[in-house]
């Protein structure tokens, strides 16, 4: 489970596209495909590995007009997953 | 707020793209210079004014913004661009699965550790054969056996995947059958088939390299075609294709294509936006290319050879300049894999009554 300092960053040789106004991620050997919908998009997004955790959920509250705790759950939950999917890594 | 993943969502991807006109794969022709003189080449020397290194990167942009995920870039030969590698960083920068379509005779060893960061999905090389008498009479260039070789050796040391693509001509046909085996013990993949494609500058198919007709039957009777370039398996399917819908070629001078194999200019990059000329104004050939349907294909829709039918478009198109109409070569192709079937049929059966005969006998 990532934590509220870590930063999120992109993992390397991923090839993204926003399709029809939602993330598509391909995973390097061409063969996964991962679709975020609209919040999900948002936090791929904003994991530039500049920004840490509780920076993003206070950028995804701002931009969906949602409580912190929904948008920290969502955060944290969301950005577990992608790391453990090695979509996503702690810089 | 899951994340979903499958590989029937690379299919789904694709029917999205198709649907929707989104460019997923894109063939970028960065010049038409090339350091060799094949004797089948279809390329047609460009003398206009290529496009800058800057001009390259802002497509490159474009394709970004449009859902490019592939991006194959091919000549001419690339490696004759003094730019190529600040270009192949710059779509690695913006990633993009690559692909570099070369004849491998300018990829020195200093060029080796450079392309392993870039990490290209895949290089397509073209070999003629598996002797320099051969290869080198049809590139027309002493020692281009010998440095192409050396480059794929080095390539596959390091790990890249490498495809080997020999068009099968009169003038290297005897060399085939060591070409799939000094492949196979190569551990490439190689994507040999009959017959050339035209010149793309309009003229008049000259037949001069095809097969002869014992030499296509010879290769026809142990090989299914390699249509693995086509994405398409089902043959109903196969009349039409991706080309100006989730795929499309641009020129080294800007100009964009349906196919590299399609030459009908859509559009140019120096006068438009890749998203005007793809999305928001397409022009008429290009509308009316994404509104064909296999009943659209009059003559090939009726066709009692359609299941054994190879058809390109593209290939149709450089042969009789009709996308729509048969194309010569593929029903050359399909009349003789059918008559071949059905030969093998009547030995079945006859091998099959004879065994019967036999048992009687017994």
């Amino acid at each position: 489970m990532i934590s509220e300092k870590n930063h999120l960053k992109k993992s390397q040789d991923l090839v993204w596209r926003v399709i029809n106004g939602e993330i598509v991620i391909m995973t390097s050997d061409g063969r996964e495909i991962h679709n975020l919908n609209r919040v999900g998009s948002a936090i791929w997004e904003l994991s530039d590995g500049t920004k840490n955790v509780n920076e993003i959920v206070s950028l995804i509250c701002e931009r969906f007009n949602v409580p912190f705790e929904t948008a920290h759950s969502d955060v944290v939950e969301f950005g577990s997953q992608l790391v453990d999917k090695k979509l996503l890594e702690i810089a | 707020m899951k994340s979903e993943q499958s590989t029937s969502q690379v299919e789904q991807l694709v029917k999205t793209c198709v649907r929707d006109n989104i460019p997923y794969a894109v063939q970028f022709e960065l010049t038409t210079d090339c350091n060799l003189k094949c004797r089948h080449c279809f390329m047609v020397k460009n003398d206009d004014v290529e496009l800058s290194t800057d001009e390259i990167k802002g497509i490159i942009d474009q394709l970004v913004e449009m859902g490019t995920f592939y991006l194959a870039f091919t000549g001419g030969e690339i490696f004759t661009r003094d730019d190529l590698f600040d270009i192949l960083r710059y779509a690695k920068g913006k990633g993009f699965f690559l692909t570099l379509m070369t004849n491998g005779t300018l990829i020195l060893p200093e060029h080796i550790e450079e392309l392993k960061r870039l990490k290209p999905v895949k290089f397509e090389i073209s070999l003629y054969g598996v002797t320099p008498e051969t290869h080198d009479n049809i590139t027309r260039t002493e020692g281009s056996f010998k440095q192409i070789v050396f480059a794929i050796d080095s390539l596959i040391k390091e790990g890249f995947e490498v495809i080997i693509k020999t068009p099968l001509m009169n003038l290297n046909f005897h060399e085939s059958e060591e070409m799939e085996k000094q492949c196979a013990k190569k551990g490439v993949h190689l994507r040999m088939n009959p017959g050339i494609a035209p010149s793309r500058g309009g003229s008049t198919h000259t037949p001069q390299y095809d097969l002869s007709d014992d030499d296509l039957r010879k290769y026809l009777m142990g090989h299914e075609l390699d249509l693995s370039y086509l994405h398409e398996k089902d043959p109903a399917q196969r009349f039409n294709c991706k080309a100006g819908k989730a795929a499309c070629s641009i020129t080294s001078t800007g100009l964009v294509y349906p196919c590299v194999m399609m030459p009908i200019q859509v559009g140019n990059l120096r006068q438009q936006s890749f998203k005007d000329i793809w999305k928001l104004d397409p022009c008429n050939e290009l509308r009316r290319l994404r509104d064909l349907r296999s009943h659209d294909l009059d003559e090939c829709s009726k066709c009692d050879l359609k299941t054994f039918c190879i058809r390109c478009p593209g290939v149709a198109h450089l042969e009789t300049g009709d996308v729509t109409g048969a194309s010569p070569s593929a029903c050359r192709y399909a009349g003789m894999k059918k008559m071949l079937e059905n030969n093998q049929q009547i030995n079945l059966i006859q091998t099959g009554s004879e065994q019967v005969l036999s048992l009687t006998a017994l």
